[in-house]
Formats: C-alpha cells, structure tokens, sequence
C-alpha cells in the first residue's frame, strides 16, 4: 500500500451488506453509478457481466458473491473501479462512504479467527465512523485463486 | 542490464537472424562478394562491441570466425560445406551465448576450444599453403582450384547446388531499406492499434448519431472524420505487418542440416517471401512451419538413389509458396518426395480404433489424410517408412486453428505432399456474424463460418437424433448440431417458427449452432476477455458494438470442445484440396435438376438456398409463385419436364437481380465445391451455357439469364 509522505493511508470506504470496507485511494480509479451491464453466460457466479467504459472492458464482480456475504447488491448499488494489472475490475457494492485519512500505526492486524477467505483479500483492520473497517487490497482480493466458495474448492477448468 | 548492453543485443539479434540464411546462401553462391561482405560486417560488428563491453567468450569465437571471413573475402580460401558448417557452428555459439546474456546479463562459462580450434585449422591449412591441416575435410585442396570445383560437383559436398546460380539480389535492397526504418518497441504498436479500435468504435457511434439528422452542420465532419479513421485505421494495421519471410529465415539452415544428416540433396525454394501478415500471426506460423518443413525433409525428401530408382531428379525439392488470396494469407508447403499412402493410414487408423473398418472403406483418400490430425496419430509405432510424417501435426492444426487458420494436407502417393495453411491479415479487426440468441446478440468470426441455413419450421423433420445426440441432414452428409441456447445455460423464453443454423468448421469437425437470428455482419475489434471469464472455451473475445454494447465472441473450436466433439467420424469435412497450379478456382453449387446428371452454377450469382413446402407453392399470373420474404417470388423449373408441386417440399436456388428476385426449382441441391470451370462441351439446348467436368463429374453449367427471363415471360398455367 502507498503511504502518504506523512505516514498516513488514505482509503475510500464502501459498505457491502452491513460490512464497511476501504480500498487505497490509489487503486481506485473511479466510482460509477450502475451502468448496463452485458451478461456473460457461464461466467462464475461473482461475475456479473462486463461493462463499456469509454471503450475500455471493465468486468464486474458482485462483492457480496466473492466474499460470500451471504447478502445481495441492494437496488441502488454502486461500481467502484479498480485496476489491477492491466484489467479494469468494477466492484458492484451498496454504497460509497468518504475518504478517510488513518494513520499507518492505528491499521491493526487481522484477528486471527477470521475467515480465511477473508483473510487472503484483507491487509487489517481499521475503527471508522461506521465501525471496524476491513481494509481491502484490489489485487488480493481479485486474485483468480482467492475463493471464498467453501463448496467450490475445485479448480476452476473442472467448470 | 545497462543500456548499452541493451542495445547491442537488439541489433545483434536483428544481425544474426540474416547470418544463417546469408551464411547458407553463400555456401550455393561461394563467389557472392556481397554476401560476404554483408557477414564479414556482421561478425566484424559483434567482435568489435563486444570487446568494448568486456564480453571475453564472444570476443574470442566472433575474433576466429571473422579472421576465416576475412581469408574467404580475400580470396585466399574458398567456401565449402564443411568450411561453412565450422562458420554455421560458431554462430550457433554466438547465438546461445547472447541468448544467455539476454536472460542473466552476463556471459555464460563454457569452452570454445573445439569451435574456435575447427575455424583456426582453416586458417593454419591456408598459411600451410593447403596442406592437409584441416580436422573435418582432410582430403579436399583449399584453394579454389578447378578440383574443388570437381569435388563439389562429384558430390562430395552433400547439397551444394549449381555452383552458378545467380547473386542473391536482396543485400543491397536490404540495405538501403534499413536507413530509412525506425526501431520501435511493440507495446507501443500495441497501444497504437488498441487506440485505433477507441477511435473506430467512437467513430461507429458518432456515425450512427449523425444518421439520425442528415441536416446536422456534423454531418460533414462527422463524414470526414469517418474517412481520415479507416485510413489511420489501416495505417495503423500496416506498421504491424511483417513480411512472412520473417517466419521463415531459420528453415534453410534447417534444411541444410538435415540434408547433410541425411545425405539428401535437397533445394529449399522460396516463393512470396514478402506477403505481409500480422506480426502475431507470423509468430503463430513459426512453429508449425519448422515442423511441416522438417517432416519434408525428414521423412518426404528420399534419398539421391531412392529418388533415382524412382526417375525422379537426385535433388529434392521443398518449396514455400505465401501469397494473399481473398483477403487471407495462403503459405503453402510443397515437396516432391515420397507422398503419404493413404493405405498405411487407413491401416493405422482402424488398427488405432479411431475408425471402424467399414466406415474407412467408404472413406476416400482426402477424408482419410485427414487421420494424421489426429493427436499422437503415428507416432515412434509408425507404419512404414513414409509415415511418422503424422509426428506433432495435430499441434500444428492447433497453433494454427488457434489464430482461426486452417490446415489442409493432400498427397500423391511417390510423388510429394502439399500441406496449405490458411491464415486470417489480421488478429486485430475481424469480420463476424452477428447472431441473437434469447434476445442476447454474439459474434461468430466469419473465417469459421461456413455456411447459414435457415429451417422452418416445417422442415425440423430434418433435424434427427442419434443417441440423443441431435443431428442435421446438410445435402448428403449428416452433420453434429448445438444448442446455443442450452451450451449457454440460457432459458428458454421466445418461440421462433425458424431455425437458423450455423454451420461452422473448427479444427477437424463441421457443425451446426442452432440461433434465434441472424441479425448483420460486422467489422469487430477483438478484445480480451477478462481473466476471471478465461477459462470459459467457448469464448474467444468481446467486443463493443457501435451503440456501446459489449457482446461476447464466439470461438467455433471452443464450443465444439465443450460439447465433447472431437473430429468425428460421423461428419469427415469436406475441405477442398489445395491446388497443385496456379489457376483460379471458383464455388461452384451443385445440384440435381431433373436431368440426366448433375448441374452446376456459381456460387457467387446465388442468393439464398430455400426449402420451401410444397403447399405454398401457388399460382399466379399463369406462373409458380411462392410468399417469400413479404414478396411473391416467382418459381422457375430447373428442366421442363419437373412437377415444382409434386413431394413434399422443393429445393429453391434464389437468385436476386437488381431489386427483384426468382427462384429456380431444383429436385436436391447436391454441394458446394472449388474447382476451376472449363467448358469442354458447347450447350446442347438453351438454358445451359456447356458441360464441363467439376469435381470429377461431367456436369452441366446453367445459364441463370435464361432462367431470369424465364421468370419474367408471360405465364401459361392455370390453377
């Protein structure tokens, strides 16, 4: 993650189901409103399709499927786009929150107990305004061999 | 890796892909002072950067084989085989210890006793005056005596050709062309032709804007912009184009080796050196050309006494052929040796289980080829002597279906092989039809497509099952068929009273894709598809449409993949064979018109091919119509004596003339082949323009104006 000359991160915070999120603010490229999106069939239940932006190709994945949230996108979901590599990624999530500014000392390490999908895609933990924030990295998270399907530990050529 | 050391490599490597083919050159054509010249300079260039970065191996094997460069440009040596394959093995050193710099950025530990003791034996024997100092050829005078000629001639030296053969004409156009090109990095080619595609999508969608108001004071930009587009467009496309020669440098040191291997004498002859193709495709031939070439060599070229018992010419030759046919690039690779039996793979094949005997008696010999395919098919348990030609050809029909190429491979048994690749311009921008399918829309790139037809409703009897596998009668052959639909997991939520099928050809096997529509035909741009939806077969890309929407691309190989086909013995396609000459081959549709034999017309004059049920088939104005397409279409007997309304349905071959259109009524439409049309016999009653002979038949060609006005003459019936 990039730290600001002042030894401080800066996250945008977003809420997916009741949990609240922050990703550097670097990865995020932009934050769009729901846009159409072209299904693709067979694509993995976390894909919900791809979108056009300005010519560029962004896949979008419901974070609520990748993170097994066990919830789904509320009506007036939101995209935020990351990069990762040289691929666009649209996160579908409920609701974009503020930037915040923390410093580096008060991210905390993940407790040990968590889920270990969860511990793959998440660099700590941060307390917020809306509760503990989990802290995303994009490239983690989007990582082909992150799955948090437990019933799905098969590899994914099986498809 | 500093920048320096960057750089010497990128030009090294430019250098020393023209060494080997130069170095080969020079061993036909010994007197080529500018051949010579060209790899004096060469070697000389390495020798003199590489003591300048300290490189001491390279220094030590470029310092030696220039010192024999430099003896044979003065003269005082004359080139030989074996002095050349001394020369050929220390550029190989050359070649692996810059191949190591490249990967480590320093040089390799190794010895290079041998090779630079082999080279400097050339150069004691000449200071001995011709003494016999020389390890690999002790017997041959060095100087460039009339003897060394006779020695080469008598065939001491295995494959040098005709010691006269005219001066390579390319080093010193090569030259001149080299100053006035720019080195540029592909990335940023890359990012030029993805920007490219921005601008022609952007364009597609301000072009379907304007459309809407032709008064707009845009209309004129927006016409301009349209044009200046598809011109940087293929500006763009042309800086990504490489001449194919460049697939095909390292095949006559390749050659030459085997030949000398094997104690072949073998002629390398290259034709078309300078078509162009995309830079990615180019890559994609390489492999499987080295091979193709290889197995020429190797196994089709016999030996001189073999070929001489055969009344064939001690020298065997292979011979690449690339050229631009209908807007694809054809690389075809010809070689006058023993051919591949077709018996033996018959054999092999049933012996294999790939087929059951009585399915490969029916099998003619084009279909039968065809098993060589087949992955592992005659491998290191070869049949004969001829086989083992089958050795890694399913890769090669992979690497080439894999960039939508085809491969297509004809023998005649004792006198050679042609194998003849098909490959698309271009990766980049495709041609491809547009289908719906439960109100989704997907592209299928057009080179896989042969050919669409439409079902109505009426005419599902034609679909049949096997197995519950689900199959459909296309003319004589019965071919697999695919739900898009049910592939794809979508549901089922419109009925259509017609079936559209998508004939495809991928790899090995012709199918047809069961679609709701056929909506256009587009020029795509084809983009990756996102690395969580790779793994998906079925895809080969997406793309934006010009109203913005993203639709996926088909990929034909992938869906037959998924759906468990492999080139089944049920549907042996029936791709043409290359032709052995130059004339120029035509579609021809044949088809059954009542007449004694068969019928043909052109392809390219027909509009459609239609079933039509015999019920709505009526009269009016005195003639047969039928309701096509909200127009009547008038119906013409392809022979008098036919009955258009007798069985059940009738085969209608639909012309279109300017804007009105007629059918002719046939009894079966038979197929589509290429062949070339030569009238040999003059028309016998009106409505036939002569017989020729098409696909080994004699068939009668129509004259479709006479039909036209047939169609348009006064009626005579009555309802």
């Amino acid at each position: 993650m990039i730290q600001s000359p002042r030894g401080e991160y800066e996250f945008v915070t977003f809420r997916v189901g009741m949990q609240w999120f922050g990703v550097p603010v670097m990865t995020v490229q932009e934050v769009l409103v729901v846009q159409r999106l072209a299904r693709i069939p067979l694509a993995p239940p976390e894909v919900t399709g791809v979108l056009n932006l300005r010519g560029q190709l962004v896949t979008a994945i419901n974070l609520h499927k990748l993170l097994e949230a066990g919830t789904r996108p509320e009506a007036a979901a939101m995209n935020v786009v990351v990069r990762d590599g040289d691929e666009l990624f649209a996160m579908v999530v409920d609701e974009v929150g503020e930037v915040i500014t923390v410093a580096a000392r008060s991210i905390e390490p993940l407790p040990a107990t968590l889920d270990t999908c969860w511990r793959a895609a998440c660099e700590g933990v941060v307390r917020s305004p809306h509760g503990l924030l989990a802290v995303l990295e994009p490239g983690r998270l989007l990582d082909d061999s992150l799955n948090c399907h437990s019933t799905a530990i098969k590899p994914r050529s099986a498809v | 890796m500093d920048d320096l050391l960057r750089d010497f490599l990128a030009e090294s490597a430019e250098n020393l892909a023209r060494l080997d083919h130069d170095v080969v050159e020079l061993e036909r054509d010994p007197s080529n002072t500018d051949l010579l010249n060209s790899i004096f300079r060469t070697v000389h260039t390495i020798k003199g950067t590489c003591g300048f970065l300290g490189l001491d191996r390279l220094e030590g094997v470029s310092h030696t084989a220039e010192s024999v460069l430099d003896l044979l440009r003065n003269g005082t040596l004359a080139a030989n085989s074996d002095l050349i394959s001394d020369i050929l093995r220390s550029v190989d050193v050359i070649k692996g210890i810059l191949a190591s710099l490249e990967q480590t950025g320093t040089e390799p530990r190794g010895d290079d006793s041998l090779v630079i003791a082999a080279l400097e034996a050339w150069l004691t024997s000449t200071a001995c005056n011709g003494e016999s100092g020389v390890p690999t050829l002790p017997s041959v005078p060095i100087m460039p005596t009339p003897a060394t000629l006779a020695a080469v001639e008598a065939g001491q030296l295995t494959n040098v050709e005709q010691p006269a053969t005219p001066a390579a004409p390319s080093v010193e156009t090569a030259l001149s062309a080299m100053n006035s090109s720019l080195r540029i990095n592909v990335a940023v080619l890359d990012a030029l032709m993805n920007l490219a595609g921005e601008l022609v999508l952007t364009r597609n969608q301000l072009l379907q804007l304007s459309a809407k108001d032709e008064a707009s004071v845009y209309a004129a930009p927006v016409q301009q912009l349209n044009r200046i587009t598809a011109e940087l467009q293929s500006a763009v496309m042309k800086t990504r184009m490489q001449p194919v020669s460049s697939a095909w440098s390292k095949l006559p040191r390749m050659v030459r080796d085997i030949a000398r291997d094997t104690g072949k004498r073998i002629e390398l002859d290259m034709k078309g050196a300078d078509t162009e193709l995309d830079r990615q495709l180019v890559q994609a031939l390489q492999d499987p050309l080295m091979h193709m070439v290889r197995n020429s060599a190797d196994h089709g070229i016999e030996r001189p006494d073999v070929r001489r018992a055969a009344g064939k010419s001690d020298v065997g030759t292979i011979r690449l052929n690339a050229f631009h046919e209908g807007g694809q690039v054809i690389v075809e690779i010809t070689d006058d040796g023993a051919g591949i039996d077709p018996a033996a793979i018959r054999r092999k094949a049933i012996q294999r289980g790939l087929v059951r005997p009585q399915v490969a008696d029916g099998m003619n010999d084009k279909q039968v080829l065809r098993f060589l395919f087949e992955p592992g098919f005659s491998t290191a348990d070869a049949v004969t002597h001829l086989s083992g030609r089958g050795v890694g050809m399913d890769v090669v029909r992979d690497n080439v279906t894999r960039v939508g190429g085809t491969v297509d491979l004809q023998s005649s048994p004792g006198f050679g092989c042609t194998v003849r690749i098909k490959l698309p311009l271009t990766l980049a921008i495709v041609p491809a039809l547009l289908v719906g399918v439960e109100n989704e829309l997907f592209a299928f790139p057009q080179n896989c497509l042969v050919e669409l037809v439409r079902v109505p409703v009426e005419n599902r009897l034609a679909f049949e099952t096997l197995q519950g596998v689900p199959l459909y009668r296309l003319r004589e052959a019965l071919i697999p068929v695919i739900d898009l639909r049910a592939l794809l997991g979508l549901t089922r939520d419109t009925v259509t009273d017609v079936t559209t099928l998508v004939i495809c050809q991928a790899g090995g096997s012709r199918f047809g894709v069961v679609v709701d529509d056929v909506i256009d035909t587009q020029e795509i741009v084809v983009k990756p598809v996102g690395r969580r939806v790779r793994h998906i077969p079925c895809y080969a890309g997406c793309t934006i449409l010009g109203d913005g929407r993203v639709i996926m691309i088909m990929d034909p190989a992938g869906i037959a993949t998924m759906s468990g086909m492999h080139s089944t013995e049920l549907s042996p396609p029936d791709v043409q064979p290359a032709p052995l000459d130059d004339v120029r081959r035509d579609s021809i549709l044949l088809f059954e018109g009542g007449t004694d034999g068969l019928q043909a017309v052109m392809l390219s004059d027909v509009a459609r091919l239609e079933e039509i049920a015999a019920d709505r088939i009526e009269i009016a104005g005195g003639r047969h119509v039928v309701q096509y397409r909200g127009s009547l279409l008038p119906l013409v007997p392809a022979s008098p004596s036919m009955t258009i309304t007798s069985g059940t349905s009738r085969s209608v071959i639909v012309f279109n003339e300017g804007s009105t259109s007629f059918g002719i009524a046939v009894n079966a439409i038979h197929d589509i082949v290429e062949d070339c049309v030569n009238l040999e016999i003059a028309p016998s009653r009106p409505g036939v323009l002569g017989t020729a002979v098409i696909a080994g038949r004699a068939t009668e060609l129509i004259d479709v104006s006479y039909y036209m006005a047939q169609s348009r003459a006064p009626g005579q019936l009555t309802a």
